[in-house]
């Protein structure tokens, strides 16, 4: 029984078609990657797939549900969102960042309660934080702050997790690292990523966006081949496999 | 045999009385009782004994009192839109000014006046931006407003409405004779009162006696800017009351006191006087008389006006314009330039 | 531990007012003697007899003592309604009359006092009071219909202000002149002089309710962070919360209007001056807030009466004066 379902899923704002018939499944505690271009719908489907917006047509099944049955409360408390660009300009540090992750269990004079503050030393703990929690949010790198981003959905204590290019603006070292976190996590994961090599090998299953239309979706192997990336990413690449099941793709100069 | 020195006591006796009687209420010069009650604006206000102290609020009300003699009896002054008319320049010194505009509650009761004398239900009334008639009341402390500003508005909460009928020095003389009343000089506001309308008939002859009758006429107070649209005189004003007791036409019959009108109208109308406001004020360039002068003399079209071609202009205090105790000058000095004006053209 | 802790620092800073308040009744234009003071405080909060002037009495008592406290309860409100606003709309250049709240205010104060709308029914206080809501209305109107996000808010705050501004402009033309437009401004320019004892009956139980009705939204206005998209994937209902909040702040602004008048920059510097001093977290930053609002309102109120022998400055003049240096001083801090 997949942890989270889309069926049918279509999007469209005003006069344009966003997405399509979007059909997909996600395992539990397994990665599911979407890809495709820039502009092809994939933070869309993020969003629908958090529940942060409704579908015009067909549903996101969560728990046996439609998620548009939940409360918007109810929803943080089992898939956490981590968008792409989220930055802050107001002098908090970054245990505040990570303990606003609670918000989705507190009501209006809830006391912090032990729970709560076990599942943010937690969350820290997993993305390898523990020392910067008085440190200025402005203070912190990219890698750092997007590190707490992650705890901070982590926080949340979902089933799920969503991520909108999670490695925008990170250094190669730090991409790995982040992906390597993302995967150690016993989360089931839905990551959009624009690096073909990185979703190649981070993700169990991928999903490929064609102008807001599924293209291919599937293994890795399955999903990226040179005729798909020459039909949607219009770019001449070379696939090369290795003995250990892996491959990598290699881009040829147009 | 009648006893004729006991008659001619008990005579004298009466006769003493009786002049005696006469003699003094003579020279009470009134006849008030306290406590007096006494209507004004929409309230009965009741004077608990003569008044020795008064605060005022407003100068029209300021120089009122000062025409009636009591300038001993004012403690303090506030709300001045001029200097104080030249007669009372000394007294007016040694008078303690609380603010030269609206003062506060707190500085008038630290006068403990008995009587505060208030020219507008803006400052002290319903909605009072100072305070409400209450809450002076409820430091025993009793507020006269000027009639000119209840009686003949809209009764509005809020106290600057729109008139609902025109200004007359009839309720100038109201003021006056209550006021006396309320210090117990009735005879002195009778005066007082009398001499304002000798003076008002004095002026209406100086222009009955010209040739030209139905003269037209066009107040000026000020324009925002030098040439767009001036603040003339509506029908409501003291401007109005004075055109209507001279036998002048206003030409401007809109029912506002100050309304803004097009100098095209203006010019169409070919006003045969024109009245320029002087005042000490300098919000506005156009508020200096001499630019006013200035202005008409200057421009392609306006001097094309028989007015100002022949120099029927008239200089007239800006002060006099409000329902004051001044519009009295205000309609001398009207009447008086107009008297010596050529209208043959 | 922590709850005593916390009901300390409360009960310590309503001390701490309280004495800010006195002072500010013990103080004016008119000299009065502290003792006369104090005995007529014995007089009236304990029963006692003491002979005192009538009227120095009546002075502390029915005028500076209830001037005193609006002006603690007009600067606590108009910095949490600042803060608020500041935190939600994520800029910090927000502040209570970007709702338009201050120009719809001139324009039910017009139509009441010259207009004579209504008919005798309404004081310029309730004018005030209704004009400004008219124009949240039309704020929430128009944001309604333009995309419903901070910016949507923003610019029809915007917009709203100057349709009431061109409003007032109009009927004064039409109705009015110059002087009267004075006394309207005048009126407008924020005066605490017509504060008296009804006012507080009023205004007392509205701070308590923003109080609070913020601080139980503390944690959610903490989660505002990371930006409304942000708050949303952590549970918050965007639009109730945004609506809710917004209007809270329109009410409150808008009452302190209609007693006081237009008081700038206590809405605007005063959050940040605390965000200075606590940071973001709103649990601390809300209270700390309305603290920092009532002790600057009554030091400007006590200033405002004492700068000028004899003369009462309108308020909205010096937290101007004091608010602009102030202001200026945050920004370089920043750095």
């Amino acid at each position: 029984m997949p942890i989270l379902e889309a069926r049918n899923l279509s999007l469209s704002i005003g006069s344009s078609q966003i997405l399509s018939q979007i059909n997909l499944t996600l395992e539990k505690g397994r990665c599911l990657g979407i890809i495709g271009t820039n502009g092809s719908g994939k933070t869309s489907l993020l969003s629908l797939l958090a529940g942060l917006i409704r579908p015009t047509k067909g549903e996101v099944i969560f728990g046996g549900q439609n998620l548009t049955n939940y409360t918007r409360r109810h929803i943080a408390q089992k898939i956490a969102f981590v968008e792409q660009q989220a930055d802050t300009t107001d002098l908090i540090d970054a245990r505040q960042a990570v303990d606003i992750g609670r918000t989705p269990y507190k009501s209006f004079f809830s006391p912090w309660t032990d729970e709560d503050e076990n599942a943010v030393i937690s969350a820290i703990e997993k993305v390898d934080m523990v020392g910067f929690e008085k440190r200025r949010w402005s203070s912190l790198s990219g890698g750092e702050k997007q590190r707490l981003h992650i705890a901070r959905a982590l926080a949340q204590d979902p089933d799920i997790l969503i991520l909108d290019e999670p490695t925008n603006h990170l250094d190669i070292g730090h991409q790995l690292d982040l992906l390597s976190l993302i995967n150690s996590l016993e989360l089931s994961v839905i990551v959009s990523l624009h690096d073909l090599n990185h979703a190649a090998m981070f993700c169990h299953q991928l999903i490929l966006l064609n102008h807001g239309k599924l293209y291919a979706s599937g293994a890795a192997q399955e999903v990226l081949t040179e005729s798909s990336i020459r039909d949607v990413f219009g770019a001449n690449a070379k696939i090369e496999r290795y003995s250990d099941g892996d491959f990598s793709i290699r881009f040829i100069k147009p | 045999m009648i006893n004729t020195s006991k008659i001619q006591k008990i005579l004298t006796a009466t006769l003493l009385f009786t002049f005696a009687s006469l003699y003094s209420s003579a020279s009470f010069a009134g006849s008030t009782t306290y406590p007096l009650t006494i209507h004004n604006c929409n309230r009965d206000l009741v004077i608990p004994e003569k008044p020795d102290s008064v605060v005022t609020v407003g100068q029209n009300s300021t120089e009122i009192l000062y025409s009636l003699g009591l300038a001993d009896a004012v403690k303090a002054t506030s709300l001045w839109f001029s200097a104080v008319l030249p007669a009372y320049a000394d007294i007016n010194k040694k008078i303690k000014m609380l603010n030269v505009n609206q003062p506060s509650m707190e500085s008038i009761l630290a006068q403990r006046p008995d009587l505060v004398a208030n020219d507008l239900e803006w400052s002290i009334g319903p909605t009072g931006a100072i305070a409400t008639y209450e809450q002076f009341q409820s430091f025993g402390i009793p507020v006269y407003t000027a009639p000119a500003d209840c009686l003949y508005k809209d009764n509005l909460q809020g106290g600057d409405g729109l008139r609902t009928r025109p200004f007359s020095m009839d309720m100038i003389y109201l003021q006056i004779q209550q006021l006396a009343k309320i210090f117990d000089i009735e005879d002195r506001g009778d005066k007082l009162v009398a001499s304002l309308k000798e003076r008002e008939e004095k002026a209406k002859e100086e222009v009955r006696k010209l040739p030209r009758k139905n003269l037209t006429v066009v107040f000026w107070f000020s324009s925002a800017e030098a040439d767009i649209d001036p603040y003339v005189a509506g029908d409501y004003g003291a401007p109005a009351y004075m055109s209507k007791i001279l036998g002048l036409k206003n030409i401007v019959d809109l029912k506002n006191e100050w309304p803004t009108v097009g100098w095209e109208t203006i010019v169409k109308a070919n006003p045969d006087v024109i009245v320029l406001a002087d005042m000490d004020r300098r919000r506005f360039p156009m508020d200096d008389v001499k630019a006013k002068e200035k202005f008409l003399k200057s421009d392609p079209i306006l001097k094309t006006m028989t007015a100002v071609k022949e120099n029927h202009l008239v200089t007239m205090d800006a002060q006099a314009m409000n329902a004051s105790i001044r519009t009295i000058n205000g309609i001398e000095t009207l009447a008086d330039a107009i008297s010596k004006m050529d209208f043959s053209k | 531990m922590k709850f005593s802790r916390n009901f300390g620092l409360a009960f310590f800073s309503f001390f701490v007012v309280a004495l800010a308040i006195l002072a500010g009744a013990a103080i004016g234009e008119i000299p009065i003697p502290l003792t006369t003071f104090i005995k007529t405080l014995a007089n009236y909060c304990f029963g006692a007899h003491y002979l005192v002037d009538t009227i120095d009495q009546k002075i502390i008592w029915e005028l500076r003592l209830p001037r005193s406290i609006i002006a603690a309860t007009t600067g606590a409100s108009l910095a949490l309604c600042g803060v608020v606003l500041q935190s939600i709309l994520r800029n910090a250049l927000a502040e209570p009359y970007l709702l338009g709240i201050s120009s719809g205010a001139a324009t039910g104060a017009v139509l009441v006092t010259i207009v004579g709308v209504g008919g005798g029914l309404f004081s310029i206080s309730s004018g005030a009071l209704i004009g400004g809501l008219l124009a949240f209305a039309t704020v929430a109107f128009i944001s309604y219909h333009s995309g419903r996000d901070n910016m949507a808010i923003i610019l029809a705050g915007i917009a709203a202000g100057q349709l009431f501004t061109a409003l007032t402009a109009l009927l004064m033309w039409i109705y009015g002149d110059s002087e009267v437009r004075g006394r309207i401004l005048d009126w407008l320019l924020g005066n605490l002089s017509r504060a008296r004892w009804e006012d507080v009956f009023y205004a007392i139980p509205v701070l308590f309710i923003s109080l609070i009705g913020f601080l139980s939204f503390a944690r959610i206005l903490d989660a505002f962070v990371f930006g409304a998209r942000s708050a949303e994937s952590l549970g918050i209902s965007l639009k109730y919360v945004t609506f809710f909040l917004i209007s809270l702040v329109a009410v409150i602004t808008a009452v302190n209007v209609s007693i006081v008048g237009t008081v700038g920059f206590v809405g605007l510097v005063i959050p940040h001056a605390a965000r200075f001093i606590v940071g973001q977290r709103h649990t601390r930053l809300l209270p700390l807030t309305a603290f920092i609002g009532a002790i600057f309102m009554v030091c400007a109120d006590i200033i405002s009466r004492i700068l000028i022998h004899g003369f009462a400055i309108p308020i909205g003049i010096v937290t101007a004066l004091i608010g602009a240096p102030c202001f200026v001083f945050l920004l370089v801090k920043r750095k």
